[in-house]
């Protein structure tokens, strides 16, 4: 039986026989979602389309490598959730904030923040070694909450549990990461001219797993102990 | 008669957790005769369902206050517990008349009261003066708080008000998503380079083609500003040869003929002079003179085009040790038509990923506006 509304609505029981969806039109949330995925999207078509005209053979790739690693773990996310799977238009939200919003912003945050980093420190060896620990763990991750938390606001009533909320933060992370990971076999292959060293990416993230760890977050860690 | 500890572990409800049972509105669910609320105690007679009082404002569900598994009522209820005449019972156990309100508010875990309420639930939280008990919230004196449940004085979490549309969140999220995009780039570009680098010198030593007359048309140009470039903005730096650099980059202080930019860690260096030949044999005579006196290794150079493909050019990457730290570098030499244009790029080891984009976009639109046609 499907609680009545009023009685508990919001917080205070899952109701896992109500379904809602990503379009609420009414929600200003969802409307800042979009705008922001909108602006972000044209910057993202750009890259994409600057690697694929410089380097298309290793763009297609990356794509190519990346499609089995990720099929996999989206499916493992999916169906994590017995009880309810979550609705395919948050999901599918979810992922294109992570990779489309959060890479941008984040790519257009993290630069600036590094040379700033230089500037303060005048330490070009400092700067090569942690600027991107300093920075890449919170702009990077708090850009993939930003997802998380309009989503929560756009499509309250579908968030149940906390596994809920572990599905969509996960499905923002894997958006995130294969964005991410496309940048980074690209520039791989631009820099050495061979594809040796995106099977070593590859590898290295199928390896760490980084579903909603990416590699920003081991980077930070990894320069936190640096003995390990 | 069984255990009454054990008769009351039995009939437990198996989830605590579960939530309460749905209210139903007052007109159509008239009180139902009293369920036995006591497990394992004889419970008193049941009365005769009282018709619910007439309140002035609804009542909430009535639960009760967490109850001890099956402790009779003497042991929990002493006779001076402020117990209001027709109290929700307050342990599992003690024998209990039906009660239409309870003052105390639900919590999950909680046992939910047994008799069906007969109002409708005002909503979570809202205190009730239906009968101006003043009942006490918390449990009874004396009354064990059940372990699987919180105590009855902790409140529901409040529920969103129904007219929310969350404008509060979205507004806050799009002003902390603004603030720090931009105000990483704002701070960035208000915070000056690090005291002066110094002329760059990595182009007196590159000689020009004897006999090579590139551009004699073309007149001198300024050396360009030290400061932050903008992007997209067309330099000339000499010898008809015309860039645009990427956002990021400062301008720096160089040796005459050179013109040099800095991002973070990275130096790129504009070298433009007068080459007829071929841009292989420039990139190996520049390669050669960089090289000397220093510790670095380059792989073989690979020729390809520059300026959107129509400038034949060709480059090679090396690494080395310049004053005890390691570096990465890129040599890109364009020629065409007698102008030639050498492109160094160096930064700590690794560095160079962070502005591999930057490169791109810098050698695919660099214009050779002179030559010899």
């Amino acid at each position: 039986m499907i609680a009545q509304q009023g009685a508990f609505d919001g917080a205070t029981a899952p109701r896992w026989g109500y379904e809602t969806s990503f379009w609420q039109f009414r929600r200003p949330a969802f409307w800042l979602f979009v705008i922001t995925l909108v602006i972000t999207g044209l910057d993202f078509l750009a890259q994409q389309m600057q690697m694929i005209s410089v380097v298309p053979g290793a763009w297609l790739t990356t794509v190519i490598l990346l499609v089995p690693y990720a099929v996999p773990v989206v499916a493992i996310i999916y169906f994590l959730d017995l009880y309810e799977h979550e609705p395919i238009s948050i999901l599918a939200a979810a992922v294109l904030w992570g990779g489309i919003a959060a890479t941008t912003l984040a790519m257009y945050t993290n630069t600036p923040l590094m040379e700033l980093i230089f500037k303060v420190t005048g330490d070009p060896t400092f700067t090569q070694n942690w600027s991107a620990a300093l920075t890449a763990p919170f702009v990077e991750e708090g850009f993939k909450a930003m997802g998380v938390i309009l989503l929560v606001a756009i499509a309250r009533p579908e968030l149940d549990d906390l596994l809920d909320g572990f599905v969509w933060g996960a499905m923002v992370g894997i958006g995130f990461l294969l964005v991410e990971d496309v940048l980074y076999f690209v520039r791989a292959f631009a820099e050495t001219g061979t594809y040796d060293t995106l099977f070593g990416i590859a590898m290295d993230d199928v390896a760490l797993g980084a579903l909603a760890y990416d590699r920003a977050r081991e980077r930070g860690v990894g320069q936190a102990v640096p003995f390990s | 008669m069984t255990d009454p500890s054990l008769e009351g572990q039995e009939s437990a409800p198996a989830n605590p957790a579960a939530p309460a049972p749905t209210p139903e509105p007052a007109a159509t669910s008239a009180p139902e005769p009293a369920a036995p609320a006591a497990w394992g105690t004889p419970a008193a007679p049941a009365p005769a369902a009282p018709a619910p009082a007439p309140a002035p404002v609804p009542a909430p569900v009535p639960v009760p206050a967490p109850a001890t598994w099956g402790a009779p009522a003497a042991l929990t209820a002493p006779p001076s517990a402020p117990a209001a005449p027709a109290a929700a019972p307050a342990t599992w156990g003690a024998a209990a008349s039906p009660a239409p309100v309870s003052p105390a508010p639900s919590a999950w875990g909680a046992p939910a009261a047994a008799p069906a309420p007969a109002a409708p639930a005002p909503g979570w939280g809202a205190p009730t003066a239906a009968a101006g008990w003043g009942a006490p919230a918390g449990p009874m004196p004396g009354t064990v708080v059940a372990a699987w449940g919180p105590p009855a004085t902790q409140p529901m979490p409040m529920p969103k008000p129904p007219g929310s549309t969350g404008m509060r969140t979205t507004i806050l999220c799009a002003v902390i998503m603004i603030g720090v995009v931009f105000g990483a780039n704002i701070v960035n570009a208000a915070v000056p380079m690090p005291g002066d680098p110094g002329p760059i010198s990595m182009g007196p030593a590159v000689p020009a083609e004897p006999g090579a007359s590139a551009n004699p048309n073309q007149p001198p140009v300024s050396p360009v500003n030290p400061g932050p470039v903008t992007p997209g903005e067309g330099l000339a730096i000499g010898s008809g040869v015309v860039i645009y650099p990427t956002g990021g980059w400062t301008a720096v202080p160089a040796d005459a003929g050179v013109t040099a930019f800095q991002k973070a860690s990275v130096t790129l260096v504009f070298i433009p002079l007068a080459w007829n030949g071929a841009p292989e044999e420039l990139l190996v005579k520049y390669r050669d003179l960089f090289f000397q006196g220093g510790k670095f290794q380059s792989n073989d150079p690979t020729s390809g085009t520059i300026g959107g493909g129509v400038i034949p050019a060709a480059s090679v990457g090396y690494a080395g040790n310049i004053d005890g730290t390691q570096v990465d570098g890129a040599i890109v030499v364009g020629a065409k038509n007698g102008t030639g244009l050498v492109i160094n790029i160096l930064g700590p080891q690794g560095s160079l990923t962070n502005v591999t984009d930057d490169l791109n976009k810098v050698l695919g639109t660099v214009e050779f506006t002179g030559g010899q046609g």
